[in-house]
């Protein structure tokens, strides 16, 4: 009934799509990769991620997703819960880029063919999904370099000798741990990143502000380590430990090593048996603007107006950069002052390797969509870094010169010229012209920047411990890293 | 070059040598090559087969599960026997993984041949009774393939089944999810509870939805004895460990318990869904999609609990059309519920949205505004205030679509509205769009006949007349129309006056006289005449048509119903209302057209009280009948996986007591005493519930039947609802003769 008939990847950049994978899990499907291919391009772009077509015989659902150069299609004839595939599409593209490497590109997988068609084997039996994890798809489908030697060994070498690289004969009885995790350096980082989501009105005033908060976490710890992480919200330091981080993330998902019970009895705490290597650990969710009068306070900010000039025919936009605040908590070190003690990203136990100390704001870029009116743009300047202009869109690159200063402002100006206007310049009149080039202003400008060492909602990782588990030695005192990284993923200021 | 799709088959014979290669990977590409392969090559195929077999009793797990896997998933239906005789003794395998892949062979050797079935049913009651959670999952899988309606094999299995929910990997619990609602629709009857319990929610407040288990039981244990009991317990059993599940990383696994939510709980749950639900809106843009989708049918239904999450729904720049258009639709679903601050905010919103340059946004911005006035009357006034701000805009889009979203609010309500006609008569002093003044003359034209003539339509018409040659066609048709419909009006006024024997008398001559006596005569006349050496012969043809209806006063009568006819009110549905009918997270709820997909059956009705199996089948202890193993399996539950259920199944497979010490040590051990507890009074209910449930089953009878009985009821007025929409486009074929304006209104 809920079976994923094939898969198949098609180079999207290829002078003429091409498959380049096919992998059938059930019987030969009814409707080849290549008319579903004309079927999917028959749409118009942006496509939704399920596409029904009933012209086929028999009618099909054809899944689709796009990843970087890749697309990769499933189709489906009966009934099926559309998450499941999808998830599995993700999932599959996951496993492949931590088998092949990243960025997952066509010849990567032409390359290693003999890789992953046992993977795809292995991730779904029959077109259920079978064993979809990561560390346990390592047990019984080796990574390139492990087959490479096997080969050349069948060939040349006795067999046994390499016998003991083949994990195969063990399955882990932790499904999203590999059996017997043997590293040198016992290592453990932490990466929380979060992905600021705003919306400001015209008047400055924010409508929505969103942090989506992403652990990312890598372990590389031998045996069966077990931890616990315990994250601290801003302000808590005050309170007693564990009631406070519940009110402000809200929504987290986690992980199937997270014990539930655990963040459930005592929010905060994070008590899992981690996977070997990257994965993600949690992700939640933290409403900026928890009251209505909460001032939202981002490092990057800009003013836009439009309509100016005399001709009325120019906008302009002005980015204040500004980490002052930012900094100063940070840089410190201590979090002393209440209102930004846990900001600083950079404070944190003893323990933890930590990062550099002074915040730097990266990555500075507005994006200004155009409307469709819009001819050319004349007579721009900016006062600092590049812009582009493409399509419908111009993006300006602001470069962030040294750490020194901690703020700095930059201006964008321009006057745009519209579609069809010179023959109908002459002979009228102002009013409606003016009317006109108001139509064709931009409506919001984009912000994007990146921030290290910072975290908008202010949560921070409070402590990370191993409290048991087997195979780590006693004295063997891991080293921890713990980064914080900030990103615009859509600020959107609105004129 | 399998891959690449080439076919390979002709060197079937010389792959299939090398079945018998000692090393792992060799093995497993060629079992790969045999999959694709054997269907064709069934002889050459065969060869293979007593290799597999011996692989069968390999020392390595590994080796024998996939020996499982390739055996039945070679499709040659000679060998299905020696298949089942496999999957029989892969079931009772020491390895949970040679199991799984037992379990999932299932389906594959009832493919082959079908008549193995009873066999096959045999062994997947073993494995569904199985203890490990990677066993289950995959028996899930195979019941729902090949016999997803036997739900006898579940009953003793079914509390094993729900505390096993939590511990298995994502796939098997969706499977889980999807066979449990199914299951429980057909075994726990609709009892009375379901909508006393709205009630009594409703009752305190709506503001503060948010229930805690502990509060909701506390409230009906207040209530009488029946209403503690409106959700059977075993039900409450699955719907209680549902949250944990709500912060799976799958989003799958969350629409499905949306699913179980939206289709088996009480409505109050569903507050309890509404946050995971939106959180979903933060991954990529396809999972969005059907997140919204899901979202937006269950807000179809009921949208308190969504109204807190309005921010959530602002539509981004970014965001491509199949995803605004569901942004600004749950919008206005939860309109109704939202506060007045929230209520601005999304207005202002729509707003802007409506100012955009995206002209398929700025139609979608405005009916929806429209949405929001038609749900909701009080607010009607402030989205027409907003509407009428738009009129005014330079841009015709969005005139024209504000235009027609003013004149659904009008009708509906047209005696309030009476003073917005006049200001849309003033804005015809500005509009220049051409569809736009033709839809507001048609406006004014309808409600020219209102306060017996004392209004604009006359004096509009007046100045209409003056520049009667510069207006557009479309334009010129309508006023035409109103002249026709002032007139019409102004006959029906004049005419009681007079004797019905007059009539005679009124001849074509007579129409001067009277042209003479009236300014709406002579404006009628005067249009007339303007529009008969128009350029357009189709507006000759109107005024012809006009002139020659209303010249003679006997055919008034039928003027009147032809112009005059009161025009029903047009309701504009949310776009995708009628899918809330299908089952939440399937294909068909995406696609929205249920009849085309294969496969999809509805969700099975609610069964009826007395046909419902009865609570004890559940109780795999305490029936006679259950073989020992299920008694073992029960036990083995709650002393052993205690641990699992709470703290997240570590239990190793081949248990090493070290480990399973240290999880007794560690934080697990409040959860175990915890989840005993639980298993513990939910028994002592089912005992204590079997001198009641005759009691009960009565009385929810009844109620089952209110409840039919209401079904149709509604079902009749959906069935209205739809005639009347008929009409309405039927209407609107008439209208379009008469005046072409609604074009863009459907």
């Amino acid at each position: 009934m809920s079976a994923i008939d094939a898969l198949y990847i098609f180079d999207r950049f290829a002078p003429t799509a091409t498959i380049i994978l096919q992998h059938e899990w059930r019987s030969r499907p009814s409707t080849s990769p290549a008319s579903l291919l004309t079927h999917y391009n028959a749409l118009p772009s942006p496509r939704p991620s399920l596409i029904y077509i009933p012209t086929t015989s028999p009618p099909t659902l054809l899944f689709n997703l796009e990843h970087s150069n890749l697309l990769l299609l499933s189709p489906a004839t009966s009934e099926i819960e559309p998450l499941l595939v999808l998830e599995f599409l993700h999932r599959v593209v996951d496993v492949l880029e931590d088998y092949l490497g990243s960025p997952l590109v066509a010849s990567k997988i032409e390359s290693n063919y003999d890789i992953v068609a046992q993977l795809l084997n292995e991730m779904a039996d029959d077109g259920f999904p079978f064993i979809t994890e990561p560390n346990a798809l390592r047990d019984v489908v080796l990574p390139p370099s492990l087959i490479g030697k096997l080969f050349s060994s069948v060939t040349g070498l006795p067999n046994n000798t390499l016998q003991s690289l083949t994990p195969s004969n063990t399955i882990s009885p932790i499904p999203w741990r590999r059996a017997n995790v043997k590293h040198t350096n016992n290592e453990l980082y932490v990466d929380v990143i979060e992905l600021v989501t705003a919306t400001i009105a015209p008047s400055g005033r924010p409508l929505s502000a969103r942090s989506n908060g992403t652990i990312a976490f890598n372990s590389k710890l031998s045996g069966v380590p077990d931890l616990l992480l315990t994250l601290q919200a801003p302000n808590s330091h005050k309170q007693t430990l564990g009631a406070t981080p519940n009110s402000i993330i809200s929504y987290p998902v986690f992980h199937p090593c997270v014990r539930l019970s655990r963040w459930r009895d005592r929010p905060g705490e994070l008590s899992f048996v981690p996977p070997d290597g990257k994965f993600i650990l949690a992700s939640y969710e933290v409403d900026l603007l928890p009251k209505k009068d909460t001032n939202l306070t981002l490092p990057v900010t800009v003013e836009m107006k439009t309509a100016v000039g005399h001709e009325g025919d120019e906008f302009e936009v002005r980015v204040f950069i500004s980490t002052a605040s930012l900094v100063s908590s940070g840089g410190n070190g201590s979090g002393n002052s209440p209102a930004f003690g846990s900001r600083g990203g950079s404070t944190r136990s003893p323990a933890f390797g930590s990062s550099s100390n002074a915040l730097q704001v990266e990555e500075v870029s507005v994006t200004i969509p155009l409307p469709p009116q819009v001819k050319t743009l004349v007579a721009t300047r900016c006062s600092r870094g590049e812009y582009h202009h493409e399509g419908r869109e111009v993006v300006w690159k602001i470069p962030m010169t040294g750490g020194t200063a901690t703020s700095s402002t930059a201006t964008f100006r321009t006057a745009i010229q519209i579609r069809g206007e010179e023959e109908a310049e002459e002979g009228e009149d102002d009013a409606p012209r003016k009317k006109r080039m108001a139509m064709a202003m931009p409506r919001c400008a984009i912000i994007g920047f990146s921030v290290k060492g910072w975290l908008a909602s202010g949560i921070k990782v409070d402590s990370l411990k191993i409290v048991g588990g087997r195979g780590i030695g006693e004295g063997v005192k891991p080293y921890k890293g713990v980064k914080y990284i900030t990103r615009a993923g859509g600020v959107e200021v609105r004129c | 070059m399998m891959s690449r799709g080439t076919d390979c088959s002709e060197f079937f014979a010389d792959v299939v040598k090398n079945v018998a290669s000692p090393t792992l990977e060799i093995k497993k590409l060629v079992y790969i090559y045999l999959l694709q392969y054997a269907e064709s090559e069934p002889d050459l195929a065969l060869l293979s087969i007593n290799t597999i077999q011996k692989a069968l009793n390999d020392q390595n797990q590994v080796i024998r599960a996939l020996a499982i896997r390739v055996m039945s998933g070679i499709r040659v239906p000679v060998i299905s026997q020696i298949v089942a005789l496999a999957i029989k003794k892969g079931v009772t395998d020491m390895s949970a993984y040679v199991r799984k892949c037992a379990a999932l062979a299932i389906p594959k050797c009832y493919k082959l041949d079908p008549t193995t079935m009873p066999q096959l049913t045999d062994h997947l009651s073993t494995l569904l009774g199985d203890k490990s959670h990677y066993v289950m999952g995959a028996a899930v899988m195979a019941f729902l393939e090949i016999c997803p309606t036997r739900y006898d094999l579940i009953h003793t299995h079914y509390r094993a089944l729900v505390k096993m929910l939590i511990d298995m990997d994502e796939w098997g619990q969706l499977a889980l999810l999807r066979l449990l609602t199914g299951y429980a629709r057909q075994s726990f009857p609709v009892v009375k509870g379901k909508r006393v319990v709205k009630k009594k929610n409703k009752a305190p407040g709506s503001a503060d939805e948010f229930y805690s288990e502990d509060e909701a039981a506390v409230g009906e244990a207040s209530g009488t004895q029946e209403l503690s009991r409106d959700v059977d317990p075993d039900l409450e059993l699955l719907l209680k460990a549902c949250p944990l599940l709500l912060q799976s990383r799958s989003s799958a696994v969350i629409i499905a318990v949306a699913r179980v939510y939206r289709h088996l709980a009480p409505p109050e749950y569903l507050a309890r869904l509404a946050g995971p639900l939106v959180s979903l809106l933060r991954a990529s843009v396809d999972i969005q999609h059907i997140a919204l989708i899901s979202i937006v049918s269950v807000a179809l239904e009921n949208a308190q609990p969504f109204s807190q999450f309005a921010t959530h729904f602002l539509v981004h720049h970014l965001d491509p059309p199949h995803i605004w258009r569901l942004k600004l639709e749950a919008l206005t679903l939860i309109f109704p519920y939202v506060n007045i601050h929230t209520k601005n905010l999304i207005l202002s919103e729509l707003e802007y949205f409506a100012q955009g340059y995206d002209k398929e946004l700025i139609k979608e911005a405005v009916r929806a505004i429209g949405r929001c006035a038609q749900s909701e009357t009080r607010n009607a006034a402030r989205c027409l205030r907003v509407l009428l701000r738009q009129v005014e805009s330079s841009d015709g889009t969005l005139v024209a679509e504000s235009l027609t979203v003013i004149r659904h609010i009008i009708q509906q309500n047209p005696t309030a509205h009476s003073k917005t006609v006049i200001r849309l008569a003033k804005a015809l002093d500005t509009a220049t769009n051409p569809t736009a003044r033709a839809s507001i003359i048609w406006l004014v034209g309808e409600f020219s006949g209102m306060d017996d003539g004392n209004n604009v339509a006359a004096d509009t018409l007046r100045i209409l007349a003056k520049n009667f040659s510069s207006e557009s066609v479309q334009a010129k048709q309508q006023i035409v129309l109103l002249a026709a419909k002032v007139y019409a009006h102004h006959l029906n006024r004049t005419q009681p006056t007079r004797p019905p024997p007059g009539t005679e008398e009124d001849g074509i001559s007579d129409d001067d006289d009277e042209a003479q006596k009236h300014p709406i005569a002579l404006l009628f006349s005067y249009i007339l005449l303007l529009a008969r050496y128009d350029l357009s012969y189709d507006l000759r043809d109107r005024a012809r048509f006009y002139k020659s209806l209303l010249a003679v006063p006997s055919s008034t009568q039928l003027a009147t119903l032809l112009l005059l006819a009161p025009k029903p009110t047009p309701q504009a549905p949310s776009p995708s209302s009628g899918r809330e009918g299908l089952t939440l997270g399937s294909a068909a709820m995406v696609i929205g057209k249920e009849e085309s997909i294969r496969g999809y059956e509805p969700l099975p009705d609610w069964v009826s009280a007395d046909r419902a199996p009865s609570p004890s089948v559940r109780e795999p202890p305490v029936t006679a009948d259950s073989a020992p193993r299920s008694t073992m399996v029960a036990t083995g539950i709650s002393s052993k996986d205690q641990a699992r259920s709470g703290g997240y199944g570590k239990q190793p497979l081949g248990a090493s007591p070290k480990f399973s010490q240290l999880e007794e040590r560690g934080p697990a051990v409040g959860v175990q005493s915890k989840s005993n507890g639980k298993v513990e009074t939910s028994l002592e209910d089912f005992l204590a519930s079997d001198d009641e449930s005759e009691d009960e089953d009565e009385e929810s009878e009844e109620e089952s039947e209110e409840e039919e009985s209401e079904e149709e009821d509604s079902e009749d007025e959906d069935a209205d609802d739809d005639d009347e929409e008929d009409e309405e486009e039927d209407d609107s074929a008439d209208e379009k003769e008469n005046a072409q304006l609604l074009g863009g209104s459907k």
